[in-house]
């Protein structure tokens, strides 16, 4: 009686051993597949995110990929690492109003690394500490153009125009 | 009465004599004043010698993850004036590539108010990238090194003489002994002249019956290098040992052989004298003058005798003999030890690499000198010693001075049917590259050979500028602040003949291929230069707004609201061209062009400076459309040969060939550099040239050998979104659109119908059919 319930168990539970590791080995081969999808699109740029909109008044469906406003990474490429050691030369000559030392290191960071945002702040902030306010303006420009996806920095750069207009008048 | 006269007569001789000697001693008085007056002007003067003012390239940087491919980074390191050491650097001024990667002694380098002393360094280098960089003496690693500016060219007088100033106590003692055992054994002991050394020298002219040798002390040298006396007649040699006795009188001996070891002519670079201990050091050995090992000392002192017989450049055996023959001179003197004596005699003698040309980008050279010209008078310049640090990249200048060389003579053979026959002039070329975000000139060819026309075609040259004005109004057009109209790269125009009356009369642009293609995308009218739809796409977007948009990109001449403005029918010099097409890379930001950083003195004064200077001129989001655009022109438009030639950055640009083919340009850029060049006969003559045929083929070898095959996109702005449209009638795409494409449009300013060629079903319709 227990030896046939027992066969009748491993009969029965049989079913739920194949279930359950049919369903871990689906689990890990689908892990797998991620993992090398993954690894094979590494290198790839991310797809663009297309979104679905609804065109105002004709109400046609429209596909629209945006711009994806780029994060400020510090030193995120070689170039850029080499020109933010340069740009911290700059800021501490700054801080002691050595202009003209801070000017170089800054011209030298952009000079290393033209998408330093952070050095055209700095190079324009400079210019208005030495009252050369029209060039301020413009660098501040292009600072404006490179840090555009940084609230904090808009902020800064905002800040920093009010003052050249006000200097400037 | 006989001895009255006897008596007279005396008197009279007495007279006579006393007369005579009063004049003698007068006239004596008045020419030693004469000598001295002159000996000590000119010796004053030597005390500010006249040295050249020098311009210097930017400097290079190194820092770990640079790919030094294009860097031609030995080339580099020789023009510097390192030495190739082989496998182990040894001192200051030597590299060798070591089995992991480069080692370099970095020189010492005085930049403006910051004096740099040099170290050794290495860079690990895995393949051509720099993986880390260490500074040897400390161990320490470096985020970055910077390799001084090179001397580009130096700013002679008529003299052409090179040097650079030394005190005496920069001098190695070695070089200061060795110099006086071999010139002037005896010089703490003469007076200026030294009757020993004439009378040896004497007996060697008896025996030779003609003046072979003179016994000419450092201080007659020195008086002699004054006057630049070659010749040795009698007169002359009194007249030398006159000054020189003067000169010793009135100046210690330190003050003299200070003055001599700045003043001995030691060798030629190029076509200048190189003079002074300070400079040939540098010439032969790379090598600041303290930093001389005791063989290269014993060297330089023997090659006063002759520098261009005992020159190492020239032949290493005899200058070797020579320098060893100095050593053992010294050792015989007790100056140097045996010890000594071998190690400067096992010295390898290593020279750097030999520079052939003084003046290395001669038209660029010129620009820089025209302006410096309004800020200091010749007499400064040549005298000085000014330096003047400029924006030149010497990688880049050399490698745009060979295409410009090798693309034009590339067209005289390939194309030789199609250019005039037998035009008194050669065809000549032009480049100009600039870092979009700084302004500051690359490299700059004015012309094809300086030597026989010193006419720089970037600066001075008004040329039509042709389609290459054409992204001009297409940007106008993009820009909705701009335009009467809105217009988008998906957008149409007619490329259908027409006629409008402007200036009083009938005018009718035609295309190249002298076809018409009706109805074309911007996108298309631009990638294949289509005239008639571009003049067309100007006089929809506003003529008055393409002139306003040529100001702000920097255009001065006279320019009228014509439909021919469009198609670039008024003269640009390339400088303002090149200058203008920053915009692009740049989002907008209009960089004014910038060739001199600084200028400082002698004791590195900053006397003047230049610095980045910038503008918004456009939105960020037209200019993105038309950099958008401009990418498919070489991509698959005009400009699509660069591609075939193998360039495979992401770059974008613009062939121009203006009407009747009298010059051909391209302006092309990437994301970091805009370089335009330029193709045509100084006398306007027709070259039967296009902008692809002629002036692409020198940008595309220049941007392959400089800026390499960068995959670095352009920025997109924020307003910018790409929109699903169909092709065929620049509508949003629907399900039904055979062919599709995402096209970029300013926010807002994209199309919301659907695609009236391929309806999409509604919803009731696709439920319950037709």
């Amino acid at each position: 009686m227990r030896t046939s319930s027992r066969a009748g168990s491993v009969e029965k539970n049989f079913w739920k051993i194949a279930c359950a590791t049919t369903c871990v080995l689906l689990f890990f081969s689908s892990c797998m597949m991620g993992a090398m999808h993954k690894r094979s699109t590494h290198k790839k740029p991310a797809p663009a995110k297309v979104e679905h909109e609804r065109a105002p008044e004709t109400g046609a469906r429209k596909e629209i990929i945006r711009t994806e406003s780029k994060p400020i990474t510090l030193a995120a490429t070689p170039k850029a690492k080499a020109s933010s050691t340069l740009l911290e030369d700059g800021r501490r000559e700054f801080a002691q109003e050595n202009f003209e030392a801070a000017e170089r290191s800054f011209q030298e960071a952009i000079n290393i690394d033209p998408a330093n945002g952070i050095a055209y702040y700095y190079l324009a902030k400079t210019k208005y500490a030495q009252g050369q306010f029209e060039q301020a303006s413009g660098v501040l420009d292009k600072a404006e153009e490179l840090l555009a996806g940084s609230k904090e920095w808009m902020e800064a750069i905002s800040i920093l125009r009010e003052m050249i207009s006000h200097a400037a008048n | 009465m006989s001895k009255k006269s006897g008596l007279r007569r005396l008197w009279r001789w007495l007279k006579t004599i006393a007369f005579l000697s009063m004049a003698f001693i007068l006239f004596g008085s008045w020419y030693l004043h004469h000598l001295t007056r002159s000996i000590e002007l000119r010796f004053e003067q030597s005390q500010k010698w006249k040295v050249p003012s020098k311009v210097y390239s930017d400097a290079e940087y190194l820092y770990p993850g640079i790919d030094l491919a294009n860097k031609n980074i030995k080339a580099k390191l020789n023009r510097l004036g390192y030495r190739d050491m082989g496998l182990k650097i040894t001192g200051p001024g030597d590299y060798a590539f070591t089995k992991t990667g480069l080692e370099i002694h970095l020189h010492d380098f005085d930049y403006p108010a910051e004096k740099f002393t040099g170290f050794p360094i290495r860079l690990d280098l895995s393949k051509n990238i720099v993986a880390k960089i260490t500074n040897l003496a400390t161990g320490e690693e470096l985020s970055t090194v910077k390799l001084e500016p090179e001397l580009v060219a130096p700013v002679f007088s008529d003299e052409m003489e090179d040097r650079t100033l030394v005190t005496l106590k920069d001098v190695p003692e070695h070089l200061i002994e060795a110099v006086i055992l071999i010139e002037d054994e005896r010089f703490f002991r003469h007076k200026g002249v030294d009757p020993i050394g004439i009378m040896r020298a004497a007996v060697k002219d008896l025996f030779a019956m003609k003046i072979v040798q003179g016994g000419s002390t450092l201080t007659q040298q020195l008086v002699k290098n004054y006057f630049l006396h070659n010749k040795k007649t009698i007169t002359r040699k009194i007249n030398e040992a006159l000054l020189a006795m003067i000169l010793e009188h009135r100046h210690s001996k330190a003050e003299i052989l200070e003055a001599y070891l700045n003043e001995i002519y030691l060798g030629q670079r190029g076509r200048s004298s190189v003079m002074g201990v300070g400079e040939a050091a540098r010439l032969y050995f790379a090598k600041n003058i303290d930093q001389l090992a005791l063989g290269e000392a014993a060297l330089l002192a023997g090659l006063i005798k002759s520098p261009s017989e005992y020159s190492p450049f020239k032949n290493k055996e005899k200058s070797r003999a020579r320098r060893d023959f100095i050593l053992d001179k010294m050792y015989d003197e007790e100056l140097i030890s045996a010890r000594e004596l071998a190690d400067a005699k096992g010295e390898n003698i290593v020279t750097p690499e030999r520079p052939l040309q003084v003046v290395k980008a001669p038209y660029f050279i010129d620009f820089v000198k025209e302006q410096i010209g309004t800020l200091y008078t010749p007499e400064i310049l040549t005298s000085e010693g000014l330096r003047i640090f400029t924006t030149l990249d010497m990688t880049a200048q050399i490698a745009a001075e060979a295409a410009v060389s090798d693309g034009l003579k590339k067209i005289e053979t390939t194309y030789a049917a199609s250019l005039p026959k037998d035009h008194k002039d050669p065809l000549q070329g032009a480049l100009i590259s600039i870092q979009p975000q700084t302004g500051f000139i690359r490299a700059l060819v004015g012309g094809r050979d300086f030597e026989t026309s010193q006419y720089n075609h970037i600066t001075l040259s008004h040329r039509q500028s042709g389609s290459s004005f054409k992204p001009f109004t297409y940007l106008t057009a993009f820009d909705p602040k701009r335009s009467k109209k809105p217009f988008a790269p998906s957008s149409f125009i007619d490329d259908t003949s027409f006629k409008v009356r402007a200036g009083g009369e009938d005018w009718s642009p035609s295309n190249y291929d002298k076809k018409e293609h009706g109805k074309v995308t911007l996108r298309k009218a631009l990638e294949e230069s289509y005239n008639i739809a571009t003049a067309k796409l100007a006089i929809e977007a506003g003529l008055d707004n393409i002139v306003e948009t040529a100001r702000d990109i920097g255009i001065t001449s006279d320019l009228l609201a014509v439909p021919s403005i469009a198609l670039g029918a008024f003269e640009v010099t390339p400088l303002e061209l090149a200058a203008a097409y920053t915009v692009f890379p740049n989002g907008g930001i209009r960089a004014e062009p910038i060739s001199i950083i600084n200028i400082a003195d002698k004791d590195g004064q900053v006397l003047e400076k230049r610095s980045i200077e910038m503008k918004r001129v456009f939105d960020a989001g037209p200019v993105y459309l038309t950099t958008n655009v401009l990418k498919g022109v070489l991509d698959r438009g005009t400009g699509a040969a660069a591609r075939s030639m193998g360039f495979k950055g992401i770059a974008a640009g613009k062939t121009g060939t203006t009407s009747d083919y009298r010059d051909a340009w391209f302006a092309g850029f990437t994301p970091s550099l805009v370089t335009l060049t330029w193709v045509g006969y100084d006398d306007n003559a027709i070259t039967n040239m296009s902008g692809s045929r002629a002036a692409l083929p020198i940008w595309t070898n220049f941007m392959k050998s400089y800026a390499g095959n960068q995959q670095e996109d352009f920025a997109s702005p924020k307003d910018v979104i790409l929109v699903k449209i169909d092709p065929k009638s620049g509508q949003l795409a629907t399900k039904n659109c055979p062919e599709t494409s995402f096209e970029p449009f300013i926010e807002d300013t994209e199309p919301n119908e659907p695609c009236e060629l391929h309806p999409a079903p509604g919803v009731l319709k696709r439920i319950f059919g037709k």
